[in-house]
């Protein structure tokens, strides 16, 4: 071993940090080389200075500071721990009630509520191709004038469609007497005509006002083209239309469906709305009034029919709700 | 341990009791890795409430003290690097002269001759060996503070710093050679 090898471990040979190999070596080593065991001797005095150097004391305040600091540590620990935890005896009852109550409350809300919001989305969720068109349809035909106004558009459609210029006219006298004068050129809608003006002469003030209304003339001219072009919908325009609702229960949901499908197809009518809900169908169909003794009586054969509302009997076309429900 | 699990338990006030018996511990702990009385203290009770604070991280394979002395290191270590922010103080080299109440000590060679340091007024030496101790290297200083002034053990001080005890050996090695070169360049200025 040469020294700089004997000095790198004098430091472990003082702690007694060698196995017994090294430090006979170095034991040997150092008999024969002053330079080395100088060395052994500073560092050994070195040591001793540094560990001769006093202690201090901490000041007395020491304890008390940290004591202060831990208990207050604890409270907080134990501010937050209370908070959410303690005292579980009353807590936690309070909860479960709590818990149960929103959970109820939740569920009533649910029942009460639920088949509302599914009745109001649903003919914007649910129409089918046709109903949106019949609604397009519908939309040109009817326009957003006024109910009164609508009357007076049946009214006038009734009337010679062939001069669309006078109807154009004002007045309720002038309006008179072009019932009169079309009523020999078109025999059938005369009939309808008749009927409009009944419904007129019961609102007289609302006729007159469409009547002098030279712009509510314009569009009565624009809808009676349409029911013109279209003239399955002439009854429609020419009548108001009744509706009614009629609630069947059932035991094969979808196999009545299907009949009143069927049904109403086959008296002339059309089903206009469908609407699934759970354990129920709802149908809108539009038919003839004339066939509504009819549905009621195919109705019956397919379950046990309820009638809601009275029907106004009449001509013109009816709007008929037929709620099917499973009857379990 | 016992008081250890007593406090866990919730029984506060027995903390006092290890407050009692380490507070002095590692105040000089704090005080030869810093250098500044309030500095340490402040930094000692911040040791003894993150102690507190992490007791239930003690595991017991160590002693508590040896466990509260290496938050007394990383703590003091912190406190160094802040206060070398805040002050910009330089980094302190064994090369660099010596700063002495009589003005800046000239680098000197080594003096060869044997027992040159006992020439040195006993008071003084004190003074001299703190501020050699002051201007090792952070490394160095933890070793000499951990060995030679608290009496660790290698396998304490390898477990708080978390090397391996060769390295505790090579370093106390460097750290002592530093301070006996420190206090021989002291000593020739005065001879």
């Amino acid at each position: 071993m040469e020294c700089s090898d004997i000095r790198e471990k004098l430091s472990s040979y003082l702690d007694g940090a060698l196995s017994p190999e090294e430090r006979s070596k170095i034991e040997d080593h150092l008999k024969s080389c002053a330079g080395c065991s100088a060395q052994l001797a500073d560092l050994r005095r070195t040591i001793e200075h540094i560990k001769g150097l006093e202690e201090i004391e901490p000041p007395a305040w020491m304890t008390q500071k940290i004591m202060a600091k831990v208990h207050e540590e604890s409270q907080r620990k134990k501010g937050i721990l209370q908070r959410l935890f303690y005292p579980l005896r009353i807590k936690v009852p309070l909860e479960a009630v709590a818990t149960l109550l929103i959970v109820g409350l939740a569920l009533y809300i649910y029942r009460d509520i639920n088949p509302e919001v599914k009745l109001a989305k649903a003919p914007t969720e649910e129409a089918s191709p046709e109903i949106l068109q019949k609604e397009i349809i519908r939309e040109d035909r009817i326009g957003p004038i006024k109910k009164s106004e609508e009357k007076n558009i049946s009214q006038e459609v009734a009337i010679a469609p062939e001069k669309p210029a006078r109807e154009t006219t004002q007045g309720k006298s002038e309006a008179k007497d072009k019932i009169e004068a079309a009523a020999p050129k078109a025999p059938e809608p005369q009939k309808k005509f008749e009927f409009a003006y009944k419904e007129q002469k019961a609102a007289p003030a609302s006729a007159t006002e469409a009547a002098k209304s030279a712009a509510g003339a314009m569009r009565q001219e624009t809808k009676r083209e349409v029911a013109q072009a279209v003239p399955g919908m002439k009854a429609a325009v020419e009548g108001k239309t009744e509706s009614m609702g009629l609630t069947v229960k059932v035991r094969d949901l979808e196999g009545a469906a299907k009949e009143i499908e069927k049904t109403v197809a086959a008296l002339g009518g059309e089903i206009i709305e469908r609407q699934s809900l759970e354990g129920r169908k709802i149908f809108v169909a539009e038919l003839n009034s004339a066939r509504l003794n009819d549905l009621r009586e195919k109705l019956k054969s397919i379950g046990e029919v309820k009638e809601i509302g009275k029907i106004k009997e009449g001509e013109g076309m009816l709007k008929v709700n037929v709620e099917l429900i499973e009857n379990r | 341990m016992d008081i250890v699990l007593s406090v866990r338990k919730g029984n506060i006030d027995e903390y006092e009791k290890l407050v009692v018996k380490y507070q002095k511990k590692m105040l000089n702990v704090a005080y030869r890795m810093i250098g500044s009385f309030e500095d340490a203290c402040e930094v000692v009770q911040d040791a003894f409430l993150s102690g507190y604070r992490n007791l239930d991280s003690f595991r017991g394979t160590s002693k508590f003290s040896t466990w509260l002395c290496s938050i007394i290191i990383n703590l003091s270590k912190n406190r160094i690097l802040k206060m070398k922010t805040e002050s910009r103080h330089e980094q302190y080299s064994l090369d660099d002269p010596v700063e002495t109440e009589d003005g800046l000590i000239r680098r000197e060679v080594a003096h060869n001759g044997p027992s040159v340091v006992d020439t040195l007024e006993k008071d003084e030496l004190k003074r001299k060996v703190q501020d050699c101790i002051k201007r090792l290297e952070h490394e160095s200083r933890e070793v000499i503070v951990l060995k030679d002034m608290q009496g660790f053990s290698y396998g304490e001080i390898a477990g708080m710093l978390k090397i391996a005890e060769g390295t505790v050996k090579s370093r106390l090695f460097r750290a002592r050679d530093a301070i006996k070169g420190c206090l021989k360049k002291v000593m020739a200025e005065e001879l």
